[in-house]
């Protein structure tokens, strides 16, 4: 317990730094913030386009679509906020960067993943809480429920993200490839699910887990069933986990360079 | 004997150029060469461009459950006066032109940031010629990749359209100015790197209006009135939308009005990217080292 209150000072601690370091260069931070912000509200504009002039996709309407968007932009905005190395990951596994956070007493993946804010991160977040608030009006509960699928959704960028770059301690330079899997979970989750069927809706279940990132949020969000929702969490929980466990098996490959590293 | 007065020699400036840029033609001949330049070396890396269209491949497949889902409640046809083959079709040829885009801002906020437009400067061809060739060339070569991959997969999802000879004549030369004016307008979005750090995001927003305001991902008719009528009053459509359309129905009326409007958007963009090039120049310092 004092392990993981430690844990979590030293994570807070970081956010705060990056914040603090990406206010340095403000109009820099705000500019990005600010062009996120609106790239999303783009998307809605379009969907909510979409659904004026055909009102009803296999059962989905405006508000089902709005969820979906404000669910996957707030948690993918979360996941990236404090994990900004996410997706660089696999770089840093090819370029032998590790071995600076291999020579720190803090556990190597989350030091590697906390130690870099994605600075347009922020409006995603702002994006989500914006559309669900105006958009839907949902209910307080509502509101609660929302908070905690951005948190699973989150888990499952984060998961899916140590997963694919992890793929570097096995491949070599698995860059490319871990790029291509997150825009395809990217992708799938963003569309509604309902239009996917067979093989597909499978796979967006089980290889490519969008379907829980938002299609399981907004299900919950229509009609709260505590099976459905359980499950969710222990999705989430679970593929944190593997990401963990791949990772820490992959990093028993890993070779260290004679890099001489400064961190950015 | 007259007396010998003393004399003092001039030297005289020397009388040769040492460089000769020519005139706009010689201009245009070297333009012509960077981009088949950029054409050959880009052709080393075919491998790589067709990995990327996967991404395509995924854009494609989507939108085809999406149409053919909402086809079951609703009548597509009628609500678009598009079938759903040329709802794909369309979409494989605007995403052709979109995903055919280079970074352009990020080459030239790089040469700005760093100095190294200094070198650009010395060689004789201007600077923002020298990125019209460089860009032509790396887009034409993504262009035809995307749309003969595009072509394929809208082909195996939802079989062939009947296209005339005439509209995707029309489509491709539309699409190809349309290339011109994309590179105006952004190119002076990336002259602002001169006083902003980064342009990305302004990059960003370029895009975006290109996809929603543009029609990339559907055609203008298959929005709402009140979308309509904006996005019909701004000269987005001329990049996406009008080559798309003419390719997959062929509308030849309108091809010429079509050219004639990129071109006058060409002319209009000139104005911005040159001042902000001319006024952007005088902030350029170099050291040396």
């Amino acid at each position: 317990m004092q392990r993981l209150g430690a844990m979590l000072r030293f994570g807070l601690g970081y956010l705060s730094a990056n914040f603090q370091g990406a206010l340095e260069y403000r109009l820099s931070f705000f500019t990005q913030v600010f062009s996120m912000l609106i790239n999303d509200i783009m998307w809605i504009v379009f969907w909510i386009a979409y659904f004026s002039r055909f009102p009803v996709v296999g059962g989905w309407g405006r508000d089902e679509v709005v969820t979906l968007w404000a669910v996957t932009a707030a948690g993918f905005g979360l996941a990236t906020a404090v994990c900004g190395n996410l997706f660089r990951l696999a770089g840093m596994i090819t370029r032998g960067e590790l071995d600076f956070y291999l020579a720190l007493p803090k556990p190597v993946l989350a030091h590697a993943l906390i130690s870099r804010m994605n600075l347009p991160a922020p409006g995603d977040i702002l994006f989500g809480m914006l559309a669900y608030g105006f958009l839907v009006r949902p209910t307080s509960v509502q509101w609660l429920l929302f908070g905690v699928f951005v948190l699973t959704s989150a888990m499952i960028f984060v998961g899916f993200g140590v997963l694919t770059q992890s793929l570097s301690f096995w491949l070599g330079n698995a860059e490319g490839l871990a790029q291509q899997l997150v825009n395809a979970l990217l992708g799938f989750s963003t569309y509604p699910t309902v239009i996917f069927n067979g093989a597909v809706k499978f796979a967006l279940f089980t290889l490519i887990p969008a379907g829980f990132i938002a299609y399981v949020p907004v299900q919950l969000l229509r009609e709260f069933r505590p099976a459905l929702f359980i499950g969710l969490l222990a999705f989430a929980a679970g593929i944190l986990a593997l990401g963990w466990f791949v990772f820490r098996i992959g990093l028993q490959r890993y070779e260290s360079g004679n890099l001489v590293l400064m961190r950015d | 004997m007259s007396q010998l007065k003393p004399t003092t020699t001039l030297i005289e400036p020397p009388t040769f150029v040492l460089r000769r840029p020519g005139g706009w033609l010689a201009s245009l001949r070297k333009m012509w060469a960077v981009l088949g330049i950029t054409l050959a070396s880009r052709l080393a890396y075919v491998g790589e461009l067709v990995i990327r269209t996967l991404f395509m491949v995924l854009i494609l497949y989507t939108f085809t459950q999406l149409w053919h889902t909402t086809n079951r409640s609703q009548d597509v046809v009628a609500a678009t006066g598009f079938s759903i083959a040329q709802l794909i079709w369309y979409l494989a040829f605007t995403e052709a032109i979109t995903m055919s885009a280079t970074r352009i801002n990020q080459e030239v906020d790089r040469e700005v940031k760093s100095g190294d437009i200094a070198y650009r400067l010395a060689r004789p061809l201007p600077y923002p010629l020298y990125h019209l060739g460089a860009t032509l060339g790396e887009r034409l070569l993504r262009f035809g990749i995307n749309l003969v991959v595009g072509g394929a997969v809208a082909l195996v999802f939802v079989g062939p359209v009947e296209l005339s000879p005439l509209g995707v004549l029309a489509g491709l030369s539309t699409a190809l100015l349309g290339f011109v004016v994309d590179f105006v307008w952004s190119f002076a979005i990336s002259l602002l790197s001169f006083w902003v750090e980064d342009t990305d995001g302004l990059h960003l927003l370029y895009s975006r209006a290109l996809m929603i305001l543009g029609g990339l991902l559907i055609p203008l008719d298959a929005y709402p009135a009140w979308l309509q009528n904006i996005t019909r009053a701004l000269p987005f459509q001329y990049l996406v939308y009008q080559p798309a359309r003419l390719f997959v129905q062929g509308d030849a009326a309108v091809w010429v009005d079509v050219l004639l409007r990129q071109a006058l958007l060409v002319g209009v963009g000139l104005v911005p990217m040159l001042l902000l090039y001319h006024y952007g120049l005088r902030r350029v310092s170099t050291q040396g080292g």
